[in-house]
């Protein structure tokens, strides 16, 4: 669970969605990282204790707490929010696909095999998927590393100021509104039950964040250090840029192909995950267990959702502007909302339960 | 009509049917429909609890016996499919397998007790009981106990193995004599005096009767304090042959024949273990093919040896000699193109996987044996590995490994390079390439078809044709065949060179099925290149890895220890000897007693299981460990596996558990509390806090 968490979250480096982090965060990028992650974490914390029950997932304790219509709403909402986290994820890999790969190749052609690559391990289950996983984190990691290894060749010091990017208070109003980048955590509450113990799941449910978290804050502060800001805000493709600057002599150059496939691998094992939870909400929403008759559904909507933007900016555009900062409210909202409402819950009960030992005694 | 019927059933199938991935020992995806279902009356009669017939079967009768009661077979498409049995924790295992060698006594094997009890009863009956318990009688087919009768009438018991003794030398200097004895034999001396043996010793030590029996002796059970044990030995050996297909330089040169027998009895010299175990089932095809379920009791899982003989059971009738098809019978996957079964001519590696708990087995009329579970990097290791020096071998299997992906890759990426990724090139190599193309008239992907057409043609035609004349179709093929594809202006001189360093990928893969599934894959990933570049590839190297992850053998995943990960587990690297302390936990093997392997394994049993004897199972106590380990008779026997530390500690815990059963005792507070708080992958806090006193 902790390498599907990381390749959940560490993917987003790789991808263009890196930009946005980029744009606002301009120099200190890697700072707004840091904080968009501190801040969802800490929007996060206040439930995590729910999860001590092993056989509940984040639905289920939306149902119990907020009752079946508000629990509903709340998780259809969720369910929209993956959806379109889905949708737009997918197109920006098509667009880098395009470029690294297939400049003249129809998307409509590229999303089709990749949305049939995504569902098809969906259907057999999580056990296939959580080891595949493994080794793509593996070769994600590899990847990432070398890159930023081969990066450092290229670093100089002096892109690095200004130290704070547009300044602090800035970075902490987009830190805010920029939360959602790490929004896909929340897809680890969903997972609950596949774990078989709370320490496990919270060893891993940290670790893996904190992880993602610091390895994202790297991998900018790396690209920033490589390519500094103003030219950095106009790059569409960070993760292809960087390696085509990788070069060792006349024999060894412009492997950005290469790590692109590397990159394709990891890429798609996390739109499997993601079609995956897509799936299960929608099978618990539904309160059936057969999370499988969703995934034909899962994908369709993935492939008409990702053909609808035009083009890389309004996908980026609209991934920043609805997807993140017009929805930190529900990221941050939701899990504070569950978080107090089981402890009040929990605290009238132990009140009822006391009172009702003390008329007892009394009697 | 009927067609809308069918797609509508088809969908509703695959999105409400049974979930095509199940999980460990379960029935795999291609193997549905093929392998016996557990009958619904025996899931009611498991949920009644009452022992499972299955298990029955194949644990307290040999497994060609039919159960009685309801047939185990039964291919009803409608059937429930789920997993055979649950999880068994370990105390489960070696209760049940102490049930399977019949025998609740001191004297079952692997059980270590007081070498004062290890000593021959004195009556005849009680002899013959823990002799045949200590050599799985009731399931080894080669043990054979025989009742002969002297001329008065006096009963001798005659116990010997029908794979490793001389029957005729049997006949001549045992049975016949033992017939005509005319006089009482009040004990061993008087019966070795009338007998014409050369070769005899007495002893009164059962395991050492055991022993005497599986090393090709005969030992003759009279009564009385001590039996007699004479000579006869005929282990086959190196006169069978060498290894034909299996070649190593260095280590045993001997190969299996097809014989079951002849194989049988080699076994038996390889692996000198009295809890080797022969088990016997008689295939129903035209040709009645036996064969041989060959497993070390000690070792084995239960549950796996379990579903190889509930898998060769389901067979059922074959129109066919299924000799050599008993794999593609009980193989997981049976449409897959990697193979989830080793097939060996070498006795050695039999023996090694044999004694890690794996199970294989011997069909008659047919020179390979073979070996489940197999995972993907058992295919890709050779007897050879473990003969050479940790860097040699782990050296030789890097190199098998880049074999693989040449010999799947290397066409596909080269498309890729020529006809997408041109940047990838410097130029000058782009334009030595684009020169020696611009006479050729077909696309890249097209001369690459031909040159690997052509190869397949010549690996073909060289197996074929007779081996003096084999030689002669190489040089043709590769020298002449080639050098007039390029005059010809058919390929480029390139491509030659590409798929030759292909086809020596693919022989260098040391498995021939693997090698087969890499010739496979080459095509398919040679289209996708054409078609998509290397985004192709990408995509369907993931889709590969995913499939492989999914696959499983005999309730291994397929790609075990790498995912899951069990770092302890041999892999695709080789430990050097001394860190192979531990027996791999994947296959679930007995020894997994040891309770680090139980917690990295999840095997633990849980605190509130109170079982008698759970806190010495465990050896979760250092007293206890101390204590059994005095008490044990294995320090005094010299026993190999006290040198283990791990096999150490799980004797120790066999011997306090010897006690602990007989006094009843509740799991202590002090373990449940430290099993409770104790992450599961640390160690109980009880070693803590002694280690730290100890320090004190």
């Amino acid at each position: 669970m902790l390498a599907i968490s990381m390749v959940i979250m560490v993917g987003k480096i790789l991808d263009p969605s890196a930009d946005i982090l980029i744009h606002w965060g301009h120099g200190a990028a890697y700072l707004l990282a840091l904080l968009s992650g501190a801040m969802m974490l800490l929007c996060v914390l206040p439930m995590l204790w729910l999860f001590r029950q092993p056989d509940k997932s984040l639905f289920d304790h939306l149902f119990e707490q907020f009752g079946n219509v508000i629990g509903s709403i709340v998780g259809l909402l969720l369910l929209l929010a993956l959806l379109i986290d889905i949708c737009t994820t997918l197109r920006l890999d098509v667009h880098q696909i395009e470029v690294a790969f297939l400049p003249t190749t129809s998307p409509i052609l590229i999303v089709m095999i990749y949305v049939a690559a995504m569902s098809l391990p969906v259907y057999f289950g999580i056990e296939g998927l959580g080891r595949s996983n493994l080794i793509m984190f593996v070769l994600l990691f590899i990847t990432l590393i070398s890159l930023l290894l081969f990066m450092l060749t290229r670093a100089h010091l002096s892109y690095m100021p200004p130290v704070l990017g547009p300044g602090l208070p800035n970075l902490l109003q987009q830190g805010v509104l920029h939360l959602g980048f790490f929004a896909e955590m929340l897809l680890f509450f969903i997972f609950r039950p596949y774990l078989r113990t709370y320490r496990e799941f919270r060893w891993s449910f940290l670790t893996g964040y904190i992880a993602s978290v610091l390895w994202i804050a790297l991998a900018l502060f790396v690209f920033n250090l490589v390519i500094p800001y103003p030219t950095s805000d106009h790059l569409m493709y960070p993760f292809l840029e960087s390696a085509k600057i990788v070069y060792f002599g006349r024999f060894i150059q412009h492997i950005e192909a290469v790590y692109a496939v590397a990159w394709v691998a990891s890429s798609l094992i996390r739109l499997n995950i993601f079609i995956f939870a897509a799936s299960l909400l929608c099978a618990e929403l539904l309160r059936t267990a057969n999370y499988r008759r969703f995934i034909a559904v899962v994908g369709a909507i993935s492939f008409y959702g990702s053909l609808i933007p035009p083009s890389i900016m309004s996908d980026l555009s609209f991934k920043d502007i609805v997807s993140m900062q017009r929805s930190f409210l529900l990221y941050v909202s939701i899990p504070l909302a569950l978080g107090l409402v089981a402890y009040i819950r929990k605290w009238r009960q132990k009140r009822n339960g006391k009172t009702g030992q003390a008329l007892q005694n009394q009697a | 009509m009927s067609t809308v019927r069918k797609l509508y059933d088809w969908i509703v199938q695959i999105s409400e049917g049974t979930p095509p991935y199940r999980g460990r020992f379960s029935l795999s995806p291609s193997a549905q429909g093929r392998e016996g279902m557990i009958p619904e009356s025996a899931e009611k009669q498991k949920a009644s609890g009452q022992p499972d017939q299955i298990e029955r079967s194949t644990s307290q009768q040999p497994p060609n016996v039919q159960a009685s009661g309801e047939p185990i077979q039964s291919r009803g498409v409608g059937e429930k499919n789920e997993p055979l049995t649950e999880q068994l924790s370990v105390w489960e295992r070696r209760r049940a397998k102490i049930g399977e060698e019949g025998v609740k006594d001191s004297h079952a094997v692997g059980q270590k007790s007081d070498p004062a009890d290890d000593v021959l009863a004195i009556e005849l009956t009680e002899q013959e009981k823990v002799l045949r318990g200590l050599l799985n009688a009731s399931v080894n087919m080669d043990i054979l106990f025989r009742d002969h009768f002297t001329m008065l009438g006096q009963r001798v018991v005659v116990v010997h193995s029908s794979v490793t003794c001389d029957e005729t030398s049997l006949q001549d200097l045992v049975l016949r004599p033992l017939s005509e004895i005319e006089e009482p034999l009040p004990d061993v001396e008087v019966l070795a005096r009338r007998l014409p043996c050369s070769d005899f010793t007495f002893d009164d030590h059962p395991s050492n009767l055991a022993r005497a029996v599986i090393t090709g002796k005969v030992v003759l059970l009279i009564g009385g304090l001590r039996a007699f044990i004479c000579s006869v030995t005929k282990l086959q050996s190196r006169a069978v042959s060498t290894t034909m297909n299996e070649s190593v330089v260095r280590g045993p040169q001997e190969a299996f024949a097809e014989k079951m027998e002849t194989n049988l009895s080699i076994l038996r010299r390889v692996v000198p273990r009295p809890d080797l175990t022969f088990a016997e089932i008689t295939l129903q095809d035209t040709a009645n093919t036996r064969i041989c379920v060959v497993s070390v009791a000690e070792y084995a899982n239960p549950r796996i040896l379990a579903e190889v003989n509930r898998r060769l059971q389901n067979i059922g009738r074959v129109p066919l000699n299924a000799s050599g098809l008993v794999v593609q019978y009980i193989e997981d996957h049976s449409r897959s193109l990697f193979p989830t079964t080793i097939y060996t001519e070498r006795p050695d590696l039999v023996a090694r996987y044999l004694l890690r708990g794996y199970v294989s087995l011997v069909v008659d009329n047919h020179s390979q044996v073979l070996i489940v579970p197999a995972t993907l990097w058992m295919q890709l290791i050779t007897a050879e590995d473990l003969y050479q020096r940790v860097w040699y071998a782990n050296f030789l299997r890097i190199i098998r490994v880049i074999a693989l992906f040449v010999a799947i890759l290397l066409p596909s990426i080269y498309i890729g390079l020529v006809n997408f990724q041109h940047e990838m090139l410097p130029s000058p190599l782009l334009l030595a390439i684009k020169a020696s193309r611009l006479n050729i008239p077909f696309p890249t992907v097209i001369e690459i078809l031909i040159l690997d057409i052509a190869f397949e043609l010549i690996r073909e035609a060289s197996i074929r044709v007779p081996h003096v004349i084999g030689s002669t179709i190489g040089i043709v093929g590769a020298l002449i065949l080639g050098q007039a594809a390029v005059e010809a202006n058919l390929v480029s001189p390139t491509i030659v060179i590409l798929i030759s360093v292909t086809g020596l990928g693919s022989f260098a893969i040391p498995n021939q099925e693997i090698g087969f599934a890499a010739r496979i894959l080459r095509f398919f990933f040679t289209f996708a290149s054409f078609l998509l570049g290397f985004f192709g590839i990408a995509v369907f190297l993931s889709l590969m890895v995913w499939y492989l992850s999914i696959m499983q053998s005999f309730g291994v995943p397929y790609l075990t220890p790498i995912t899951p990960y069990r770092p302890k587990e041999e892999g695709l690297m080789r430990s050097s000897v001394t860190k192979y302390k531990y027996f791999p936990a994947s296959v679930h093997a007995l020894p997994t007693k040891n309770k680090e392997v139980q917690l990295s394994d999840r095997m633990r049993l849980k605190p509130e299981v109170s079982l008698p004897g759970t806190t010495a199972w465990h050896g979760d106590s250092p007293q206890a460990s101390s204590q059994g380990s005095s008490q044990g008779s294995s320090a005094t026997t010299g026993d190999w596996r006290e040198k283990l530390p791990f096999m150490a500690a799980a004797s120790a815990g066999e011997s306090q558990q010897q006690s602990t059963v007989s006094n009843e005792q509740p799991v202590s507070q002090e373990y449940q509390q430290s099993s409770q708080s104790a992450k599961p992958w640390r160690k109980p806090r009880l070693w803590r806090k002694q280690k730290n006193s100890v320090k004190g």
